[in-house]
């Protein structure tokens, strides 16, 4: 998909909260979220790993202790146009059964030699 | 209302080093453990691979005193009023850190609880910490004022070590003559017009110059719950006595915070982007079971329905309607058309606000009548509308009535109660006819109810 290329553009963050040992049909929730954002040429798509949390149901998972660290906290972060992001919250939503899911506007600044926005 | 909600949110960050020390624990450990106490809804740390302003010792610091000195970030998303709650004790534990406050939008926040309610959350996590309380002492005039301006229908009072020692409701006021009718017509009156303002004004001139104080009216049987019962206990109760907002009190006797009907009508909420056949999603395809029974939040609506429900016609003069709606403990009245569809609804509040300026003071003496248990006349120019013709029921009803189908899930009608603000929603057929109201009690019922067995 072609885009044309500009300085600055709004766009979306969202941001996805849930549990690394979360599953989708047998496979890690966060490799398939981004799978799908690849699929959609998502622009930023990032995992980060917590080293502790807790949710609504009040368990904490934390690295500190070994037995609670194989479900430590993800966050994904995914970047894009506010047309690319429209396009991809069903999907998201559809795979966000448990969690969180934020939006906050941004403005998207490319760099010279990176892909456009 | 504690638990967080879909729309507007806010996203505190708090950037802080590992190593940061607080009352001998790690600062990020500690705050996360306070977060949780206050029951917020969720929170994540994560770890820098480097940085700096983040924390006490990072600017200056030459030695490594802790295995990591990284910078960890706590991201907590709840609601502002709740954030701000917070951020006090959050500054003065964060020291040398910093913290950001940004606006999100909250797309989707999903538990759980498809299959239930969690009914084993407990009232501290829902719970609402801040109430304006009132001491023993305090003049009657300070606590009408409070009152009226206060969250909540009722006013704990305290001694100076926080000890619970009664409490004051709206209720309480009107019935010691102190307060001339309900909290939301006063504060509506207020705002209308200066003559009906001045007229709500000499009203509590009443309790302006009473030189009773708070202990003379507080009522000292209070029902109470404590912090570590369940909601479905509190539910209980609510169902039970018949009141909205239950003070929470631990062992000491000491206040520690208020639980209302909404904080726990809130509970049963979730995502509206989440439609019910999504629920499936990650369970196996090929289970051939039949369908469980439904979970008690996806009962129809007409389960939890009350028919018993004033009504009048868009052609009911004016004075009936007013008998009717001074009669009716719903303290509402429903306007259907010849066919028995809904055109609108009726409060005091509508009443007030619909018809001339003029004729606001004399409407307004007459509910206080009523309001005293005296039926008040209301005068024969008010009854009339500016054409001078005889005023009728569709000329002072609420056009905007939010309505429910009668088929439609009980969880639906939780959603439109909370987002529109209602109390009490209109319950029609698929041909729009009035079958009866579902009110804010009514679906209390569905915390206390058992779950069906699967």
């Amino acid at each position: 998909m072609t885009r044309k290329p500009s300085m600055l553009r709004s766009g979306k963050r969202i941001r996805l909260f849930f549990a690394e040992a979360q599953e989708w049909q047998g496979k890690p929730l966060y490799q398939v979220v981004m799978e799908q954002m690849r699929q959609h040429g998502i622009l930023v798509a990032i995992i980060i790993r917590g080293i502790e949390g807790f949710g609504p149901k009040h368990h904490l998972s934390t690295a500190r202790f070994p037995d609670s660290a194989d479900n430590l906290p993800i966050i994904i972060e995914i970047v894009d146009s506010d047309e690319q992001i429209e396009a991809i919250l069903p999907v998201l939503d559809r795979l966000i059964q448990r969690g969180m899911m934020t939006m906050a506007p941004v403005e998207i600044v490319t760099g010279s030699q990176g892909k456009s926005a | 209302m504690s638990l967080l909600r879909q729309g507007k949110a806010q996203l505190l960050t708090i950037y802080l080093s590992e190593s940061d020390q607080w009352q001998g624990k790690n600062v990020y450990i500690a705050i996360m453990q306070f977060l949780r106490q206050q029951g917020c809804a969720g929170a994540t740390v994560t770890r820098a691979i480097a940085g700096y302003g983040a924390g006490a010792h990072l600017h200056t610091q030459k030695e490594w005193r802790w295995p990591s000195d990284a910078p960890v970030i706590i991201q907590v998303v709840d609601q502002p009023a709740r954030l701000r709650r917070l951020l006090p004790t959050l500054q003065e534990m964060v020291q040398g850190g910093l913290m950001t406050l940004q606006d999100i939008e909250v797309l989707k926040y999903a538990h759980a609880r498809r299959q239930g309610i969690s009914r084993k959350l407990l009232v501290r996590q829902i719970m609402e910490t801040a109430v304006t309380t009132v001491r023993r002492e305090t003049p009657v005039a300070t606590v009408v004022e409070l009152l009226l301006q206060a969250p909540f229908r009722v006013l704990p009072v305290v001694d100076e070590q926080q000890h619970l020692l009664g409490i004051l409701s709206a209720g309480d006021l009107i019935n010691a003559g102190l307060l001339p009718m309900r909290r939301g017509l006063i504060r509506t009156a207020r705002d209308l017009d200066t003559r009906t303002a001045e007229t709500v004004a000499s009203s509590l001139e009443v309790a302006q110059q009473s030189p009773r104080t708070a202990h003379d009216i507080m009522n000292q049987q209070v029902q109470t719950i404590g912090p570590d019962q369940s909601i479905r206990e509190a539910a209980q109760i609510l169902v039970e006595t018949h009141i909205r907002n239950l003070p929470v009190v631990n062992t000491e006797g000491t206040l520690l915070g208020i639980l209302t009907r909404a904080d726990l009508l809130q509970t049963i909420r979730t995502s509206p982007l989440m439609s019910p056949d999504a629920s499936s999603g990650t369970q196996p395809l090929t289970s051939t079971s039949p369908l469980p029974n439904l979970p008690a939040q996806q009962q129809p609506v007409l389960a939890y329905t009350n028919p018993d429900v004033v009504t009048v016609e868009e052609e009911t003069p004016f004075s009936e309607v007013i008998d009717a709606l001074m009669t009716t403990p719903l303290k509402r009245v429903i306007v259907l058309d010849g066919q028995s569809r809904v055109k609108g609804i009726i409060s005091d509040v509508d009443v007030l606000s619909r018809i001339q300026e003029e004729d606001r003071p004399s409407v307004l003496e007459a509910l206080m009548a009523w309001a005293r248990g005296k039926p008040g006349r209301i005068p024969t120019r008010a009854l009339r509308g500016a054409s001078g013709k005889a005023r009728v029921a569709a000329e002072v009803m609420n056009q905007e009535v939010v309505t429910i189908v009668d088929t439609a899930p009980v969880q639906e009608a939780i959603e439109h109660m909370m987002a529109t603000h209602r109390k009490v929603l209109p319950v029609v057929d698929q041909a729009g006819r009035l079958v009866g109201v579902v009110g804010r009690f009514d679906l209390l019922r569905l915390l206390v109810e058992s779950e069906p067995t699967l």
